[in-house]
């Protein structure tokens, strides 16, 4: 089935309306310059991909835009656009579709809410598809099935567990620099490695500005609020590599500095600090704002944000890209895991450690108690792991949760005493 | 009569020869490596019992074959091997090397054993099979230092010869079931698949040739009722596909890593690389874990025509997610190729049986 026009352009009046709504949504908090830019950037990715003549790549969470970028194409990454759709309140639909063509409620809701609108037929369409063995196996299954859907080519990166072993980084360079050229033949150009290092030179200022960022919000109290931070996803957003992210992260330093120095605090007076595993709920803010709001115990930092991998070099692309990739704590054995908790939660000064464990994710919901016992081993911070949706609202109980949470915050300030 | 042979004793036949154990859950583990070792690879199947003592690791939405096999090494059922590899076919199998080595490493459970770990791609292409023979060297390495043994090519090159004979026995005795009427039951061929996956290849092979002798001639009557395709899960018993044939069905072909995909294909025998002979083999198994869904249907669809069948039997554990997603895809090609389906979601053992028991019968009606 060809889509026309006219149905992009409809899809598109349909996805901006729903963002005009959503920005106009009534919040808790008064959003950062930098915040609200980035939450444009992201929707006029997305308008983007619905543009006739735009080249759209859909990628998992892995696959490093920067090369994406360098082709002149538009990285549409899943998990992100249904994030993106619950935002806006349009999943419930999109997940009874899944539901009905056969997908199990036990599985991954960012997977199957994207089933669902891919059966709905209102997903921009890939020229290509690419796929990664992290974080988890839905991913390269559903690429695969998409890829046999529309009739485009599904690409494949095998990423080594062995994270550290001396193999991994050339074995992943080479799929890497596998990929950029048969993509670039999809596209119909030859691969260009110059726009490619151009293209590393600007993901590694957007880090060094993130890096900066990161180093901002340890400052007590936290000048920034976890509820809108997460939403930045620093260490797998689709935004690395554009100038937009360069832009973005350069107001978001200058804006936490200027909190800081003139002793601006996200929650006041800030009672708890906390560190948030995982995603979080896109439906609505009422888990933060509960949090921060109500309990005034801020989210000072979170896993996602967490940049591991060091500079890029511009000449050795590819090798540089495995190498960020595999620096990804999340990939190989759960001590990995452990020791980066382990360091934000002395980098942050953190109270408590909230783990956010959707039913359907088997990558972050299998970690969460042995990296909750091998942390256990070494300090004594508690650890809570919260049941609760990332797409799907449909069971969502906003007392049960505030229950949960009342009764961890007790525990802390027993801890305190 | 034929049954007798897999019995250790009995038929007048020598006991097979004892060996230090290496236990493996997935089938893209070449057991050729584990006999370079020296050792008996001895594939763990799973106990078919509840899980309690597992969940205090991972959680309960997890695939219930890996708690299972974590409850037994958790209660000591699996300390008669040397060590165990777990390889990387999926979320929760990665997350049970963690698991298990925590578990393991436990004071009060005795020695600790070897946990290993073998990095699977899940594409067959050159560069994924250049980076699982990588992780294979490095498994061998890592299982020279720890049994202090020297995994040899001229060793791998035996066990490769071994190996491919079982395999080819296997298939002879996988064909017998394309007969009209089948001189073998599904649960019969599962229990030989089995049985040829935890005991010494060479005896295997011995007693396999004179199964064939008496099945190849065997004369067999009796009414076959419709002839079924089983794919999905792994199976741990033959729970299932006795359920099926006891409500007068006949499960003739099984997609399954307990069942023909253990002996697909064979191993190339004169390559110079015996390691990236045994990489391109045990990557071109078509799991449903591997993500070339066209390759994985074509070669289901011509299963289903080889083997003559009426109807397809998917099932899935619960929290499978490779299974989970794949259902869909899969189903509506048969659907589209004229074969119904029946979806079966279940625990690692059969709680609902009788529910289950009404679907199957139902399907096999319906399938007359
Ligand atoms: S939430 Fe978990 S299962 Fe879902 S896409 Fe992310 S890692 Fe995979």
């Amino acid at each position: 089935m060809t889509i026309v026009e006219d149905q992009r352009k409809r899809q598109r009046e349909f996805f901006t309306l729903q963002f005009q709504k959503r920005l106009k949504r009534p919040r808790g908090y008064s959003p950062l310059k930098s915040s609200q830019a980035r939450e444009r950037a992201m929707f006029r990715l997305l308008l983007e991909s619905f543009r006739e003549g735009s080249s759209v790549v859909w990628k998992s969470t892995f696959v490093p835009s920067e090369i994406i970028y360098s082709l002149g194409a538009i990285p549409l990454y899943v998990e992100s656009f249904s994030a993106v759709a619950s935002a806006v309140d349009i999943c419930p639909p999109m997940l009874d579709a899944s539901e009905r063509c056969g997908y199990s409620r036990d599985s991954c809701t960012f997977l199957r809410a994207v089933l669902g609108a891919s059966h709905k037929d209102i997903l921009p369409r890939p020229d290509a598809l690419v796929s990664t063995s992290y974080y988890c196996d839905g991913d390269p299954k559903i690429f695969d099935i998409f890829a046999e859907e529309y009739k485009k080519p599904h690409f494949y990166l095998h990423v080594p567990y062995a994270a550290e072993a001396g193999w991994a980084v050339d074995a992943l360079a080479e799929q890497l620099e596998e990929v950029a050229i048969e993509l670039a033949k999809v596209m119909g150009k030859p691969f260009n490695r110059e726009r490619l290092s151009e293209i590393i030179q600007s993901s590694n200022e957007a880090r060094r500005y993130l890096l900066k960022a990161n180093e901002l919000r340890r400052h007590v109290p936290s000048p920034m609020l976890g509820c809108e931070a997460i939403d930045y996803i620093a260490s797998i957003t689709q935004l690395w590599g554009s100038p937009e992210l360069v832009r973005i992260s350069r107001l978001l330093c200058e804006e936490l500095e200027e909190r800081i120095e003139k002793g601006v605090a996200a929650v006041e007076p800030e009672q708890f600090r906390f560190l948030w595993c995982h995603l979080r709920p896109y439906y609505n803010d009422e888990v933060f704002n509960y949090l921060e709001g109500h309990h005034k115990a801020v989210v000072a930092f979170e896993s996602v944000n967490l940049i591991t991998w060091k500079e890029m070099d511009p000449g050795k692309p590819f090798k540089s890209l495995a190498e960020k990739l595999l620096a990804n704590p999340a990939i190989g054995p759960y001590e990995r895991m452990t020791r980066e908790v382990a360091k934000m939660v002395k980098d942050y000064q953190i109270d408590g450690i909230i783990w956010m464990s959707p039913w359907g994710c088997r990558h972050f919901n299998s970690m969460a108690q042995l990296v909750k016992d091998g942390l256990r081993r070494e300090m004594d911070v508690p650890f809570y792991i919260l049941d609760l949706e990332c797409i799907d609202k449909r069971n969502y109980s906003k007392e049960q949760v505030r229950t949960r949470l009342d009764a961890f915050i007790e525990v802390l300030a027993g801890k305190r005493g | 009569m034929w049954k007798e042979y897999l019995k250790d004793v009995g038929a007048g036949l020598k006991p097979a020869p004892t060996r230090g154990k290496i236990g493996y859950l997935s089938i893209h583990v070449p057991e050729e490596i584990i006999l370079g070792a020296g050792r008996l690879p001895y594939r763990l199947l799973g106990r078919g019992k509840p899980v309690k003592r597992a969940s205090a690791y991972l959680p309960k939405t997890f695939d219930p074959s890996v708690l299972d096999s974590l409850e037994g090494a958790i209660e000591g059922e699996y300390s008669f091997l040397e060590g165990v590899i777990v390889a990387n076919v999926s979320d929760a199998h990665r997350r049970l090397y963690d698991a298990w080595r925590v578990a393991w490493a436990t004071p009060d459970r005795g020695e600790p054993k070897k946990v290993f770990f073998l990095d699977v791609p899940k594409g067959a292409d050159a560069l994924r099979v250049r980076a699982f023979s990588l992780a294979l060297s490095a498994l061998m390495r890592e299982m020279e230092v720890a049994l202090d043994v020297r995994i040899s090519p001229e060793g791998l090159r035996e066990a490769i010869g071994l190996c491919n004979e079982t395999r080819i026995l296997l298939q002879r005795l996988a064909r017998l079931r394309r007969q009209k009427k089948p001189p073998l039951s599904g649960h019969d061929f599962f229990d030989v698949v089995s049985w040829a996956q935890r005991n010494d290849k060479s005896y295997v092979n011995q007693r396999l040739r004179l199964i064939l002798q008496e099945l190849e001639t065997a004369r067999c009557n009796g009414a076959v009722g419709p002839r079924l395709m089983l794919t999905g899960s792994p199976l741990g018993s033959p729970g299932l596909i006795s359920l099926i044939e006891r409500l007068g069905a006949q499960v003739v072909c099984e997609d399954l890593c307990t069942g023909m995909q253990y002996f697909s294909d064979l191993v190339e025998e004169d390559s110079p690389e015996p390691l990236n002979a045994l990489a391109r083999r045990y990557l071109d198994i078509p799991t449903a874990r591997m993500a070339d869904t066209r390759a994985r249907w074509g070669y289901l669809h011509k299963l289903a025509e080889e083997y003559d069948v009426t109807g397809v039997i998917y099932f899935t554990l619960k929290f499978d997610d490779i299974y989970l997603f794949e259902y869909p895809f899969i189903r509506n090609k048969f659907q589209k190729a004229g074969y119904p389906v029946l979806l079966i979601e279940a625990e690692n053992f059969l709680t609902n049986v009788g529910q289950i028991e009404t679907r199957v019968q139902a399907f096999t009606e319906m399938l007359g």
